[in-house]
């Protein structure tokens, strides 16, 4: 009862958290330097002609007023039209975002099972092997930027040992994509029965998920570890030892404590991945969203960008959500 | 004679979070202090003394009721606190938190002197006349807090309340976190200073052992009730309420023989604050109690000059034990046993101090 | 330390725990021994900063944070259970050697149940499925008087008291019937007339056990009238041990004189017995570690450690020259 009450609140704010972040994205996007019919037009155009197509694309108005449209298309489902695809965005994006969904989301898997799973070990064995090399792990995964990780697996996994596919997209060229239901190409290639393509999709997915999942493992490692240690050195675990608690135990209950640092950790890692995983997506080709928005700021295309943003925020918002919920599941504390 | 301090009819409710309750801190409370005197407030957990001593220094703002300072208001609307300055002090219970541990000991007990409009060589000046006064080193001034032991760290919260040359002295506990070796020094350093500067104290705290020794007057609170009030010597020896009774029949004094005779002992827990009984707070736990308890408020009864009682039986509980002074029979006999400091080594000679 | 003519049920030998220091390590126990008899209530005594809580931890294996110990053993049924390999030690921990903590509320699971921590310890060294486990809690609510038994079951340790979580600990301690039971300053922190319920409460559950206990606590008033013998811990040695009415009747210790003075309130006492309260106490490293804060101190007390002898039957001292009662 108390998780549904809880929800109903949540979801009350989330109306004036997206208007304020829809508002902030607006400015910003505005102030960066650039003019879209310029790019628009190239170098040749006339400046008779840049002043008609700001007026076509409501450039001289106040920004306000701009911002009024904006809005107000959003509420019937335009997310207005990027120049470059010259498609709807809301089209665009509902093409591309599953895609860096499904990445991201398996990668983050990879990163939990890794980094929980060596964060463990590392806490409950403070002196072995183990804790040494995570450690070394969490340093230097910090300190390797992902696009170089990425080339690094590439080169040792493609072209050196030929067991992955070139890192051309999310399917090898010849396979016909499956009917989309949800964008992932995991779920529809299976709900389409169609093995073949579930398996290539597997195999371009690889060295991805690789490349992000180690890498991200890192953060979720150490705050596995420490959290682990410091639930461990508490009071409360070391009266259950008093009482003669088998380890495994006392470990489970210390971790069931640690959850909800390694939940926010993980709940943040998620948010920034969407649009963090864009360099992986440029070497990858994968056609993800984060490229996407990256195209649209590089060319002054606004839409594709305030759209990216709107996206992702009611995502991040969705994963917060169910986030705190788990907190109120987990600790008792939380609730009034 | 003009009281230093005079409560009447002191309430303060606290409410509670999303929800239209209140915890009932302090129910009408009244009592008044004389210049040099210390007035003991007692009770366990719940029973206010705190919030008591919170409202007088001003910390908090009474419900209702009034607090005069020297005859004049100083709570509420009417009440001005101007004047107080520096003439009504606290000192804490713990002393390591009451202590600011990035300050040397010397601005600590400086900081009351702030708003006094003071020049420095003035202040310097009482400053180190209150560290000499808690038989401190003045070398002290400049070190900080986590150097020091607890005791020394309580006596530095002493000095500061002490340096303003205060009228009245709030203490909250000023001993229960400390050992006993230092709990003896911090309340002889206490009875000094009162035997000195004729500072009024208002003790609040829950170990009557002390309590009994350093007051003169003695209030016991339940759930924010006064429920007995007189002569601390009085009220120990020959408790006329149940709880008061029942408090002192749980004391262990350190002597295996000696134990406070009492008839009523008390079980359960102290019911909540927030929803209070009816009629008497005492009778779900009370032995003595009658049908009339549990719907009526016993009204205040007078036992004797400056001794008064909230109990309908209270005399049928101060019959029930014969009155004995059971806190001073124990110093009697540990001065007996402790006074023979002889060695049981032949080859030594007896030493005297 | 002396035998006495039953066969102790736990016996401390020469217990040594460090702690680690700036410069060397800080010997925070130093060669404690003490034994406890069967049926018997051992009181233990002594300020902050004595060891009563390292030793009471040190004595089931598991010394505070950062501890180590570093000599001595704790014979138990006829072992070292200090030399026992850690998985062992846990099974004797909560099922035949119990502790009841101080501060309980912040050392239960403050996200599980307190029924469910009770309920886990009758799992966990007595074997019984989840459901026999729950009645067992119950009935041990019941047993330590806990209002409202069955309610509380489902309460998670912030909503309770301070009274009322000692009172689980208790239970949980108490639950698989341990034949030995540490009390650390389990009655501080709470109102005095909780801590008469809960030390009636101990006494009553003990002996209706047959358990043995080792009573630790600042408060010597308790000790005058809960324990069988006393003794009274400073600086992490024994100076004094007697039987009760011996320690408070005839103290032989000047360390113990002062404790007892301290809280007699007498003035006159006050000046004879008054101890310099200094900083840091300077710690002699081979004299009595009383020497500088003793008023009875001669220069032989800053060179050997006084031998811990039997001044009178039973009745036991540290102390270079213990006061005498003839």
């Amino acid at each position: 009862m108390r998780v549904l009450t809880y929800l109903a609140h949540r979801l009350l704010f989330v109306i004036p958290q997206l208007f304020g972040i829809i508002l902030v994205s607006f400015l910003l996007v505005k102030s960066v330097p650039g003019d879209p019919a310029v790019l628009m037009l190239g170098p040749t155009a006339t400046p008779a002609a840049i002043a008609s197509l700001r007026k076509v694309l409501g450039l001289d108005q106040p920004l306000y007023v701009q911002f009024f449209i904006y809005v107000k298309n959003l509420l019937h489902g335009n997310l207005g039209t990027s120049w470059q695809t010259t498609r709807p965005v809301l089209d665009d994006l509902i093409q591309r975002f599953p895609a860096t969904l499904e990445l991201v989301t398996l990668s983050l898997l990879v990163a939990i099972v890794v980094g929980v799973t060596l964060g463990l070990y590392a806490a409950t064995r403070p002196n072995g092997w183990i804790a040494r090399f995570a450690d070394l792990y969490g340093l230097s995964v910090g300190a390797l930027p992902d696009f170089w990780f990425a080339l690094v697996l590439i080169f040792v996994f493609y072209t050196m040992l030929g067991w992955a596919p070139a890192p051309l997209g999310r399917l090898d060229m010849i396979i016909i994509p499956p009917p989309s239901v949800t964008g992932a190409l995991t779920i529809d290639t299976l709900l389409a029965g169609d093995l073949q393509a579930f398996g290539s999709g597997l195999s371009h997915l690889a060295l991805p998920v690789l490349t992000l999942g180690l890498l991200n493992a890192g953060p979720i490692l150490k705050m596995t570890q420490s959290t682990m240690e410091k639930m461990l050195e508490s009071d409360f675990s070391r009266y259950e030892v008093l009482c003669g608690v088998p380890e495994r135990l006392v470990t489970r209950h210390a971790l069931r404590n640690a959850l909800p640092s390694i939940v926010t950790i993980i709940s943040v890692l998620y948010g920034f991945l969407i649009g963090g995983a864009v360099l992986v997506e440029i070497v990858f080709s994968w056609g993800g969203a984060g490229q996407y928005a990256v195209q649209g700021v590089l060319n002054s295309d606004i839409y594709p960008v305030l759209g990216f943003v709107l996206f992702s925020a009611i995502f991040s918002l969705i994963v917060y959500i169910v986030v705190d919920l788990i907190y109120v599941l987990l600790d008792p504390r939380i609730s009034n | 004679m003009n009281a230093i301090l005079t409560v009447e009819n002191l309430f303060k409710q606290f409410p509670i979070a999303g929800s239209k309750q209140v915890v009932q801190a302090v129910n009408d409370v009244s009592f008044s202090i004389q210049p040099g005197e210390t007035l003991g407030l007692v009770g366990e957990s719940g029973s206010g003394k705190t919030t008591v001593g919170r409202c007088i220094i001003g910390l908090l703002e009474p419900s209702a009721g009034a607090i005069y300072f020297k005859g004049r208001p100083i709570s509420g609307r009417r009440g001005s606190r101007r004047d107080l300055t520096g003439k009504v002090q606290f000192v804490f219970q713990e002393p390591a938190e009451s202590l600011d541990p990035r300050m040397k000991i010397g601005q600590s007990i400086n900081e009351p002197l702030l708003p006094m409009k003071l020049d420095r060589t003035m202040r310097q000046q009482k400053t180190l006349e209150a560290i000499r006064l808690v038989r401190l080193d003045p070398d002290m001034l400049d070190g900080y807090p986590a150097e020091l032991s607890a005791g020394q760290q309580q006596r530095v919260g002493i000095a500061r309340a002490m340096v303003t040359h205060p009228e009245l002295v709030v203490l909250d506990e000023p001993t229960s976190a400390l050992d006993p070796t230092a709990r003896a020094e911090i309340i002889d350093l206490l009875q000094r200073i009162q035997a000195e500067r004729d500072t009024a104290y208002l003790f609040i705290s829950h170990d009557l052992s002390t309590v009994r020794f350093i007051s003169h007057r003695v209030a016991v609170m339940y759930l924010g009730m006064i429920v007995e009030q007189g002569d601390a010597q009085e009220v120990f020896n020959r408790p006329h309420h149940p709880y008061a009774s029942g408090l002192l029949s749980s004391v262990l004094l350190p002597h295996p023989h000696l134990k406070i005779e009492s008839s009523v002992s008390l079980k359960g827990e102290i019911p909540s604050p927030i929803n209070l009984p009816k009629g008497c707070f005492l009778a779900s736990r009370c032995p003595f109690v009658i049908d009339r308890c549990r719907t009526q408020m016993p009204p205040m009864s007078i036992v004797d000059d400056g001794h008064f009682v909230h109990c309908f039986r209270h005399e049928d509980v101060a019959a029930s034990v014969p009155p004995s002074d059971t806190f001073v029979a124990f110093m009697r006999e540990a001065e007996r046993v402790l006074s023979r400091r002889t060695s049981t080594d032949p080859s030594t000679q007896v030493h005297s101090h | 330390m002396p035998e006495t003519s039953a066969a102790p049920l736990i016996a401390v030998r020469d217990l040594r725990v460090e702690f680690p220091g700036a410069n060397a390590s800080k010997e925070v126990l130093k060669r404690v021994s003490l034994t406890v008899q069967p049926g018997e209530i051992l009181g233990l005594v002594g300020e902050s900063g004595a060891g009563k809580t390292t030793l009471a931890r040190s004595i089931l294996g598991v010394p505070p944070t950062s501890g180590r110990i570093a000599a001595g053993e704790v014979i138990f049924e006829g072992r070292n259970i200090l030399d026992l390999p850690e998985p062992e030690l846990r099974k004797l921990r909560g099922s035949r050697l119990s502790i009841v903590v101080p501060n309980p509320r912040a050392e239960l699971n403050p996200t599980m149940t307190v029924g469910k921590q009770i309920a886990a310890m009758a799992r966990i060294h007595l074997g019984v499925d989840r459901a026999q486990a729950a009645r067992m809690a119950l009935a041990m609510l019941s047993d330590v008087h806990i209002p409202d038994p069955q309610r509380r079951m489902n309460a998670y340790p912030h909503e309770l008291s301070g009274g009322m979580a000692q009172r689980v600990v208790i239970a949980m301690a108490l639950i698989c019937n341990p034949a030995f039971i540490i009390s650390d300053d389990a009655t501080s922190g709470l109102d005095v007339t909780v801590q008469a319920q809960i030390l009636s409460l101990l006494g009553g559950l003990a002996a209706d056990h047959g358990s043995a206990m080792l009573f630790i606590t600042r408060d010597i008033g308790i000790a005058a009238h809960f324990c069988d013998r006393v003794a009274v811990l400073y600086s992490g040695e024994i100076m004094e041990l007697a039987p009760r009415e011996e320690l408070f009747l005839k103290p032989a210790h000047p360390y113990t004189l002062m404790l007892l003075a301290a809280f007699s309130h007498s003035p006159k006492l006050r000046d004879a017995w008054r101890v310099a309260e200094t900083g840091a106490r300077q710690i002699r490293d081979g004299g009595c570690s009383y020497a500088n804060r003793c008023p009875l101190a001669q220069p032989v007390c800053s060179d050997g450690r006084p031998p811990f002898a039997e001044i009178r039957p039973g009745h036991f001292a540290r102390c270079h020259f213990p006061v005498s009662h003839e």
